[in-house]
């Protein structure tokens, strides 16, 4: 087969397994396996700017969060149905990550890692600030009425598992579009040089604001989604660690690969699973996850797997 | 003579972690001991040395009071999230628009 036609065919395989997988799965694993792929798109977003544009954020939580909390306040506060909900979510990200781009791609290196982090910290603490209005620390729980899409429940398993699915496959077909066309070229450019690119005439601060607002989209999108399935919006999903989340996912995965971060993903959620089962401190198995990593795999499993075999994977 | 520069990053490293452990010594008597307590300082001390100046003391030390201070007076007046979303968001524009710092010179 073609390499074209292989990279296709891998990544339709991958969506009619996820979608098969539903029938199988035992309800424990069928709920895990809908939060993995919401997740996942969160990863798809930050994979975007990191692992294509080179740009290491360490405050995508905001965005997440934004998205979580754009959301979930229309519907806990206006009554908005889910639907409009969603994409007043994902919008409000999108918005917000191209003002917060505006601001921090002044910076690069260390400096935009630590201005990036830095915003999403004062964003944490101004959902903790304004209590009143975001209940930041018990957190809001969305009814069950609000959260009806005409006949459907986001309380049932079934719609949620295929609507996570939806969302998923959105994000996994936009990144595979995006990647091969003209604009995802210049991205990958600007990873591996990016004074070449501008000496080359682009003008490539337009192009890593427009990754980090679609970055931002894509997070904001899993956000929202996951606050209308899941019923509950809080102040955790800002915090540091959710940031670091999507970096380790990746980074695991293999920054840089289209189904990198649903590898991540799913590896590193039964990891924790694992390690809170056998003892109380389970971040500390996060923590030695990322610095094993960064030392001594810091392509990832499919970047390794690139790299020794499958030279067409996207 | 050659220098080991992994040798140096190393000491300086052990140096640096030195510092940090005997502020944390210092600060026993006055706050809890408890496995979360570096995270504030963690915070403050990133807060301080940009707003001083990335390589500049004395910028470090002018920060150093400066945000202790206005930290300690606003936690009292208004609120501790607060002034830790001020200094957090000031970190940040200093970054963009004077990456060398409010009170150091040129970095050394």
């Amino acid at each position: 087969m073609e390499p074209q036609h292989r990279a296709l065919a891998l990544h339709a395989g991958v969506l009619v397994v996820l979608f098969l997988l539903q029938f199988v799965l035992p309800p424990y694993h069928h709920t895990n396996f809908t939060s993995i792929m919401v997740l996942a798109t969160y990863g798809i977003g930050y994979n975007l700017l990191i692992g294509y544009t080179g740009l290491l954020s360490l405050g995508h939580a905001m965005f997440f969060a934004s998205g979580l909390y754009a959301a979930g306040l229309a519907v806990h506060y206006l009554g908005v149905d889910p639907v409009s909900a969603f994409i007043f979510g994902a919008a409000a990200a999108f918005a917000f990550a191209a003002a917060v781009g505006l601001i921090a791609l002044r910076t690069t290196g260390v400096s935009f890692m630590i201005v990036t982090m830095m915003f999403s910290q004062a964003c944490f603490l101004l959902i903790l600030y304004m209590n009143d209005v975001t209940h930041g620390d018990e957190g809001i729980v969305l009814t069950e009425a609000a959260r009806q899409i005409g006949p459907f429940s986001l309380i049932d398993p079934n719609v949620r598992y295929n609507l996570a699915l939806a969302l998923f496959a959105g994000a996994l077909i936009l990144c595979f579009l995006l990647v091969r066309s003209r604009v995802g070229r210049v991205l990958i450019a600007i990873r591996e040089n990016e004074e070449r690119v501008n000496m080359l005439g682009y003008h490539t601060f337009r192009y890593k604001l427009l990754a980090l607002a679609l970055s931002g989209l894509l997070s904001g999108a899993a956000g929202a989604a996951y606050a209308l399935m899941f019923g509950y919006v809080g102040a955790t999903f800002a915090s540091i660690e959710y940031s670091i989340y999507a970096l380790l996912w990746v980074l695991l995965g293999g920054s840089g690969t289209i189904l990198g971060p649903i590898v991540g993903a799913l590896l590193m959620f039964y990891l924790v699973e694992w390690a809170s089962e056998v003892t109380e401190s389970y971040r500390i198995v996060v923590g030695a996850a990322l610095v094993l990593l960064t030392l001594f795999f810091p392509k990832g499993i499919l970047g390794t797997l690139r790299e020794r075999r499958l030279r067409w994977l996207p | 003579m050659p220098v080991l520069f992994d040798r140096v990053y190393a000491a300086v490293f052990a140096l640096g972690t030195m510092l940090a452990a005997i502020a944390g010594v210092l600060i026993v008597p006055i706050k809890p001991a408890y496995y979360l307590m570096g995270l504030d300082p963690l915070l403050l001390s990133f807060v301080v040395v940009i707003i001083g100046g990335l390589g500049s003391l004395r910028g470090a030390i002018i920060a150093a009071f400066v945000i202790g201070i206005s930290d300690g007076v606003m936690s009292v007046f208004f609120s501790p999230n607060l002034s830790k979303i001020l200094a957090t968001l000031l970190v940040a524009l200093v970054l963009v628009f004077r990456p060398e710092g409010l009170f150091g010179g040129k970095a050394r």
